[in-house]
């Protein structure tokens, strides 16, 4: 299977062609597809760059590359959109789109300013689609591992690419379904996914899977998320990404008042990176959390380097 | 014999004149109807911001022949990635319903131009399209309908006249 035809669709023809042409079987190691304006349009394979030539061949040859052009980005972004900019906006104020199918669309151009935050980006120069896979039970070593004795307050940390979140999303997924082989009820899970990278909503609508009892409350951030889930949808575990600044901490601290377990990921080498983050040190030196996982790329990614105990 | 073949070349003339009085008239109410479109259209993105194909198709289902047809086919087109832009899925679906939908070259031009922008903008852009566009659309709609009321009388009557004319160099 090449790839799917929500992929190749955004694209303008000029380079879906190139895109479909690309055999299956390199298809499949894809992770990412590159457009900047003016360079060689670019694919990521095994966590390495490559041009593609215009037969959609991998290639690492420079002068046999295929151009992307400024309109090539220009139309991709119309079509991303589904030709409405408008209901965009506030995910482009973001730096990012999320397509059908869970993909990210990481975006950069000319920037415009309302009182020092984003009002919108124009001039679009640059196109990142991160492909979204899921890989269903990839979290069950770490399962049997930290959750032996019933659930933890667990953080997953580890650089960009190396799995956290396809990790975190299998978590969420295997003790919301609930797994009897790992002996773990089914529980209430509160996803707050504020960029929309754990569920991949579509117009509110998680296009991947999180299990059965979840509830995602999408691009919202994760104080006000946080809160909400709280009080409405009476979770027993609260899940979310990326976390760091103080208010995270502070909002996962109202949450563990009420008994709920937190699973949250953090961006860092280890762990003592992750502490000179400020949010994170208070919650270490609070011991809001009971373990603390360090995924790598060693093996391929996510490849579980450490699971320390607090 | 020959008086029978006198009434149905005046009833025939007759059915053009008021026939082409129709056209006028059906072209006014297509004119009305887009603008209400545009209205509802407007509400869609600007309040709700849904996107287009699905704004559109929402549209679709407050309006009467042959522009129902016409949102329809456009929100699929839009949902199936016909084209690269919105104004080229206007331009190729505009040609199909040519003959239905009776706008002449400068109300086809208002309307690729509105279409050209729709989509490709922030709500405040987007906003100022559909009032440029409203406001255009009102100018045609007077237009059309000060041509209807001075022409209807004459090309029924032109109809009839001709029917007799005709009658008359036979006889």
């Amino acid at each position: 299977m090449g790839f799917t035809k929500e992929i190749i669709n955004v694209f303008p023809e000029r380079i879906s062609t190139v895109l479909s042409n690309i055999p299956d079987k390199e298809c499949n190691k894809i992770q990412e597809i590159r457009l900047r304006a003016k360079k060689p349009l670019m694919v990521v394979k095994n966590s390495e760059d490559y041009f593609l030539d215009d037969k959609g061949q991998i290639t690492k040859s420079l002068k046999d590359a295929f151009i992307v052009e400024v309109f090539d980005i220009d139309k991709t972004i119309k079509r991303m959109s589904n030709y409405s900019l408008y209901s965009v906006d506030d995910e482009i104020r973001n730096g990012f789109i999320t397509l059908v199918g869970g993909h990210r669309v990481g975006i950069v151009g000319r920037v415009v300013l309302d009182n020092n935050s984003i009002k919108t980006i124009r001039n679009i120069s640059g196109i990142n689609l991160r492909i979204a896979r899921e890989i269903k039970g990839c979290s069950k070593e770490i399962l049997k591992l930290a959750y032996k004795e019933g659930l933890k307050h667990t953080l997953i940390v580890s650089p960009p690419g190396c799995g956290k979140t396809t990790i975190l999303r299998d978590i969420i997924r295997n003790i919301s379904n609930g797994n009897d082989e790992l002996n773990i009820k089914g529980y209430k899970v509160g996803v707050v996914d504020e960029r929309g990278e754990i569920a991949a909503c579509y117009y509110g609508v998680p296009q991947l899977d999180v299990g059965i009892r979840t509830d995602v409350i999408d691009s919202c951030p994760k104080v006000i998320g946080i809160n909400l889930l709280l009080r409405s949808m009476g979770p027993e575990v609260i899940a979310v990404d990326e976390i760091g600044s103080l208010e995270d901490a502070k909002a996962i601290q109202d949450a563990l008042k009420s008994g709920v377990k937190i699973i949250a990921t953090a961006h860092g080498k280890d762990l003592d990176e992750v502490k000179n983050r400020i949010g994170i040190k208070e919650m270490l030196e609070n011991k809001f959390f009971e373990v603390v996982i360090v995924l790598s790329k060693r093996q391929g990614p996510g490849t579980i380097d450490k699971i320390i105990y607090l | 014999m020959k008086f029978i073949g006198c009434i149905l070349i005046i009833a025939s003339t007759t059915t053009m004149g008021f026939y082409i009085s129709y056209l006028l008239s059906e072209k006014v109410r297509q004119i009305q109807e887009i603008q209400y479109a545009l209205q509802v259209l407007e509400g869609e993105i600007v309040y709700s911001s849904e996107p287009l194909y699905n704004a559109l198709l929402l549209v679709s289902k407050k309006l009467r022949e042959p522009l129902k047809s016409f949102f329809i086919d456009m929100s699929k087109d839009l949902k199936e990635f016909k084209a690269d832009t919105v104004y080229e899925i206007f331009i190729n679906l505009f040609e199909k319903y040519r003959d239905k939908i009776f706008l002449n070259k400068e109300e086809v031009e208002v309307l690729a131009k509105f279409f050209g922008e729709l989509g490709t903008s922030d709500i405040e852009g987007q906003k100022k399209n559909f009032n440029v566009t409203i406001k255009r659309l009102e100018l045609l709609e007077k237009q059309a309908e000060e041509k209807r009321r001075k022409n209807d009388k004459l090309i029924k009557y032109l109809g009839f006249s001709f029917g007799v004319i005709v009658v008359v160099i036979l006889i």
